[in-house]
């Protein structure tokens, strides 16, 4: 248990470490991947709802922290909810289809994109359509791209593993 | 007791994100928390120190692409200053060309060197006007610094002028101060000789030579150049007399063609 927990915390890290590196050198008029969001996503779906919550939160805070953010606290809501819903995921990859599954993860990534920043922009004068379009879209496509590509390599019946 | 144990595990998921839901907005309305700052300042400080080698990195990658960046402005701005500078010495030439045309008595028409000429026999340039333009053989080419040479060859829009520094070219001559009459042909450069001029003549170094307007083709008093040796000590009738044009015939781009004679001349 310990050793699987450490597994997630090692992989944790080397995305958080990818975030803070690999995504500036990746990103496209300033949009950057989230890689957290893709991991929270891969925890919860593989441990369940209180794995998710707690690498969510705590991955999610480490990553406000080491972006400089404007705020801190964003990313660790934005992330708990993220992989609470992933959670719901665990062990149905033989009762549901992959394609609902793969179809609740890209609603997950649609809505934590959305939320975080939501609350982010909440108090600036942007509209939400700009945000829309500028910000929400293109991070959560380019965050779905990212992870779409990380299926070929981690694959989906991640149960197995 | 043990029904609220029960509650506690059967929720524990959703209590635990209520909790992390709930820490989160904590921390998010105590960013401005001094300690929160403090805090937030030291896991910075630890964060930098594992960015900072891979900023620097890309700081070096960034250094690299703004150096032919401005490499590439550099070049472009140095081919600007060079167009500006040569703008300017059009302008200058112009001026003085748009002077010389309202200031001469001469009917004259501004014409541009597009060629020049390529044959060893003739010394020449094609100038930008024609027949259409009003231009027959024979008819003298000047600037303001002097004589030029004359139109050889007519197109419909284009002519060429045969130079004052053609070997074949005679141009009837003489001294502004004395009126000692000579033909002027060319030697090197821009050294010419006037022949034909007695020794008897009163000729000096300095003296401006002028057109002596003896030909159909260029009127009297337009400027040729100045004596720069006149000598005795040669052998014969005639002074030995080197003149140096006043036309820069390496730097000609502009001319003036004279359509006809002096107006007051052809009045008289």
């Amino acid at each position: 248990m310990i050793q699987r927990i450490l597994q997630y915390v090692g992989i944790g890290i080397v995305l958080l470490f990818f975030q803070l590196t690999l995504a500036n050198w990746i990103r496209i008029a300033g949009i950057k991947p989230d890689f957290i969001m893709l991991f929270v996503l891969f925890v919860g779906y593989r441990e369940g709802k209180i794995a998710g919550i707690l690498f969510g939160f705590i991955f999610g805070l480490l990553q406000d922290i080491s972006a400089a953010s404007a705020f801190i606290g964003i990313s660790s809501l934005i992330k708990s909810i993220v992989g609470f819903g992933a959670g719901f995921l665990k062990g149905k990859f033989h009762v549901v289809n992959p394609f609902i599954l793969y179809a609740i993860a890209v609603l997950l990534i649609f809505v934590g994109t959305l939320l975080y920043f939501g609350i982010y922009y909440a108090a600036s004068s942007i509209s939400f359509g700009t945000m829309l379009q500028q910000l929400i879209l293109p991070s959560f496509l380019y965050t779905l791209i990212i992870g779409s590509l990380l299926l070929f390599i981690v694959p989906i019946d991640v149960e197995r593993l | 007791m043990s029904f609220l144990h029960d509650i506690l595990y059967r929720f524990r998921e959703y209590l635990l994100l209520i909790f992390a839901v709930l820490i989160s907005f904590i921390i998010i309305f105590s960013n401005d928390n001094p300690q929160v700052n403090a805090f937030r300042g030291k896991m910075l400080d630890i964060f930098s120190f594992v960015q900072e080698p891979l900023l620097e990195l890309e700081r070096l990658d960034n250094l690299e692409k703004e150096n032919m960046l401005l490499r590439e402005q550099l070049v472009e701005l140095s081919i600007r200053v060079q167009q500006q500078k040569e703008a300017v010495l059009e302008n200058q030439r112009l001026r003085k060309l748009l002077r010389f045309q309202v200031e001469s008595k001469l009917d004259v028409i501004p014409a541009k060197i597009i060629n020049r000429g390529s044959s060893t026999l003739v010394n020449s340039v094609t100038i930008n006007l024609g027949t259409n333009d009003g231009l027959k053989e024979n008819q003298a080419v000047v600037i303001s610094e002097g004589v030029v040479g004359k139109v050889i060859i007519t197109g419909e829009a284009s002519s060429v002028v045969q130079l004052l520094t053609d070997v074949n070219f005679r141009l009837s001559v003489k001294t502004r101060r004395t009126r000692a009459n000579g033909i002027l042909l060319w030697q090197y450069e821009n050294i010419c000789i006037m022949d034909n001029v007695p020794k008897t003549l009163d000729v000096q170094v300095g003296d401006t030579i002028i057109t002596s307007g003896y030909s159909d083709i260029f009127p009297e008093g337009l400027q040729v150049g100045k004596v720069t040796q006149a000598s005795n000590d040669v052998p014969g009738y005639h002074k030995q007399i080197r003149v140096e044009t006043f036309v820069n015939f390496n730097e000609l781009e502009e001319v003036f063609v004279v359509l006809q004679r002096p107006r007051v001349e052809l009045a008289s």
